[in-house]
């Protein structure tokens, strides 16, 4: 886990180099353009702080096959009712409330999905 | 191993709501390329308008048609192409089971098809679809001058297929932190593998200010005053670029680590400067997310001097992977089957591309190139000549994995060469009319400058990759209805994937071998005992 962090980490303080070197470009012209600097040191402080969550993480799974639904109507309800719920927001609420009741339908599935999932592995453990 | 462990229910994994990675991806696939044959359409109704210089559509029409032409080989196909490529391929290159949070992946899926489906829908509307390119710049996509709802569905529909294409890279790269087999350090991860880390990095890192340009334009057009003035403008070119040119290299990475893969295993070696080539990967990807000013050098609103300084360094590591192609084939029992020399196309093509990238990285010379067809080419080089050519070579290598069966070599070669014709004769004129002033996305050029002729060259030229498409798709009918049987490596290739069967079962392997470098495989081979022939000298 701690070597997967380090991609992360390398990348990110990469990212922060090029954006020490933008300041450096930049410094005539700070308060017009800090939207360059910041985007570009945003994404070199996420991708530090993701590294230090990976680094924490627990131990890699190394290929063990988890327990997993082999098919999941529900996740893809979900997806497409969030679709619904999006395009409502501008052609009407009957959209809204067509894309609500798809998506609600879409998270009970897969809440469904993951009490069946654990289940499973209790009785697995026993 | 992961036979110990089955899925919850032990039925083949089929359908539109399968939560194995290989069937994921392979609807993904599917759909991107029902989404290139589309965009293909759109393509040659442009060709055919510019062969004749008008009368075939409206500039109303052609408006829509470019814009989506492009959103469409942007957003539905080639992004999706590549990470699809990635759900299939990195779970089996690190001996995984099974792709990390599959349902999120399944969830992209359907959030691509309903993105591609709402973006489309805007050519149902009164108004047509989009007509403000695919950047979808402000104000030329707010709301007076982009009224009807096809702008607000092409809005939507990106938004979706944004969030899809992060969930894919949210898992492929979760795969790999989390999921790889035991003995397969990140050192010894295959190139193709290297290359989706590096491409998830930035769609997970660059694609959020898409999102963010996105939400900024929706709120312009409802309800205005957040995009207002020329600050406006220039904040949504920032936001956009800064994922628009790292996407450029999401559809590259993942094609050029499939190339590199064909290379290695038809030049019978391992990869060449594997080290240096995984240093110039992170170098080069970390790189691509600073170069996004270069397409606002015109403006006079970003440091030229900077921007044009980090576009020019790309030539390091790209020299470097260059370098390393060149080093594996050299030497090497080369085997020119169609994989090869699609993969061989795609270095030489791309190469091309690339160059003339390093041209327009330079300010004074773009200035004078820039929205002209000369960025068209350059384009189109880099992403159809190049990534479109090493995409087929990985069809064309991983076809027997997928399904069992072998492509046809001889109507693969047929592919191969209208294509190369096709892809020339449609692109390489695009340089000399844009360097002779020919401006993109003008539906009639004025009379009297000689353009046509080209034009015309260049809709022959598309023509071609038309029936060179068609070829492929006969190609794989056939293959599909007359199998002739693959075997589980048909290639001796070298990575886990072929240690498998073909197609492999739902958690992917039986057995793993020991992995003691990125070429299981080819370990294997050379620790094999020689045959008795060559062992006794006769």
């Amino acid at each position: 886990m701690r070597r997967a962090a380090l991609v992360f980490a390398v990348w990110g303080v990469w990212l922060g180099v090029w954006t020490a070197a933008q300041l450096l470009f930049l410094h005539a012209t700070l308060p017009e353009q800090t939207i360059q600097w910041v985007m570009l040191g945003g994404a070199s402080a996420a991708a530090l702080l993701t590294g230090a969550a990976v680094g924490r993480a627990g131990p890699r799974h190394e290929g063990a096959a988890q327990l997993i639904t082999n098919e999941s109507v529900a996740s893809a309800t979900v997806a497409v009712g969030l679709a619904i719920l999006l395009v409502g927001t501008s052609f009407g609420a009957f959209l809204l409330m067509i894309g609500g009741g798809v998506t609600l339908l879409g998270v009970t599935g897969v809440l469904r999905e993951e009490r069946a999932r654990r289940r499973l592995g209790r009785r697995r453990t026993r | 191993m992961s036979a110990a462990a089955p899925a919850l229910r032990e039925l083949p994994a089929r359908g539109l709501a399968s939560t194995d990675h290989k069937r994921i991806a392979i609807n993904l696939g599917a759909v991107a390329f029902v989404f290139f044959v589309a965009g293909g359409v759109l393509a040659l109704i442009m060709r055919a308008q510019l062969a004749a210089d008008g009368g075939v559509v409206s500039e109303n029409v052609y408006n829509q048609l470019f814009t989506m032409h492009g959103s469409t080989m942007v957003y539905l196909v080639v992004v999706p192409m590549a990470l699809a490529a990635g759900l299939y391929l990195v779970p089996l290159q690190v001996g995984a089971a099974a792709v990390a949070a599959p349902r999120l992946a399944l969830a992209g899926l359907w959030l691509l098809v309903s993105g591609g489906v709402t973006m489309w829908c805007g050519f149902l509307t009164s108004g047509g679809a989009a007509q403000a390119s695919w950047w979808g710049f402000d104000p030329l996509s707010d709301l007076p001058h982009s009224p009807g709802s096809g702008m607000d569905l092409w809005l939507y529909g990106v938004v979706l297929v944004t969030v899809a294409q992060m969930l894919w890279a949210g898992c492929i790269l979760g795969t790999v932190v989390r999921r790889r087999a035991p003995g397969m350090t990140l050192l010894r991860m295959p190139v193709f593998t290297w290359t989706m880390v590096v491409t998830c990095l930035m769609v997970l890192f660059a694609f959020p200010a898409l999102l963010v340009a996105l939400c900024l334009l929706w709120a312009q057009r409802h309800g205005g005053g957040v995009l207002a003035g020329n600050q406006g403008a220039v904040a949504y070119q920032q936001l956009f670029w800064f994922y628009a040119h790292p996407v450029v290299y999401v559809m590259f990475f993942p094609f050029l680590g499939m190339a590199a893969e064909v290379v290695a295993t038809f030049s019978r070696r391992r990869f060449f400067g594997y080290p240096a080539f995984v240093v110039a990967l992170l170098a080069f990807s970390g790189m691509s997310m600073t170069v996004w000013g270069h397409h606002m050098f015109t403006f006079g609103q970003v440091t030229n001097k900077y921007f044009s300084l980090t576009s020019t360094a790309l030539v390091v590591p790209a020299g470097i992977e260059y370098f390393d192609f060149l080093g594996t084939l050299w030497r090497g029992a080369v085997r020119f089957t169609t994989p090869l020399l699609f993969a061989l196309a795609f270095l030489v093509q791309f190469l091309v591309g690339g160059l003339t990238g390093v041209i327009l990285a330079s300010p004074p010379l773009d200035y004078g190139l820039n929205m002209s067809y000369f960025v068209v080419a350059h384009f189109h080089y880099t992403i159809f000549a190049g990534s479109a050519f090493a995409l087929f070579a990985g069809i064309y290598f991983w076809f027997p994995k997928v399904t069992g069966a072998m492509l046809r070599e001889g109507l693969g070669r047929v592919h191969f060469v209208l294509m190369v014709i096709g892809t020339n004769l449609t692109f390489f004129p695009m340089f000399i009319l844009g360097a002779d002033g020919m401006t993109r996305r003008i539906a009639v050029y004025p009379p009297g400058r000689g353009w046509q002729p080209l034009n015309e060259l260049e809709t022959a030229g598309a023509g071609l990759i038309a029936l060179a498409t068609m070829v492929f798709l006969v190609n794989v009918g056939i293959s599909l209805r007359r199998r002739r049987p693959a075997g589980d490596d048909p290639w001796e290739g070298q990575t886990l994937e072929w240690a498998t069967s073909s197609p492999p079962p739902r958690l992917n392997f039986a057995t793993l071998p020991p992995i003691r470098s990125f070429a299981p495989l080819l370990d294997l081979r050379e620790a094999a005992p020689a045959p008795p022939g060559l062992a006794d000298g006769s």
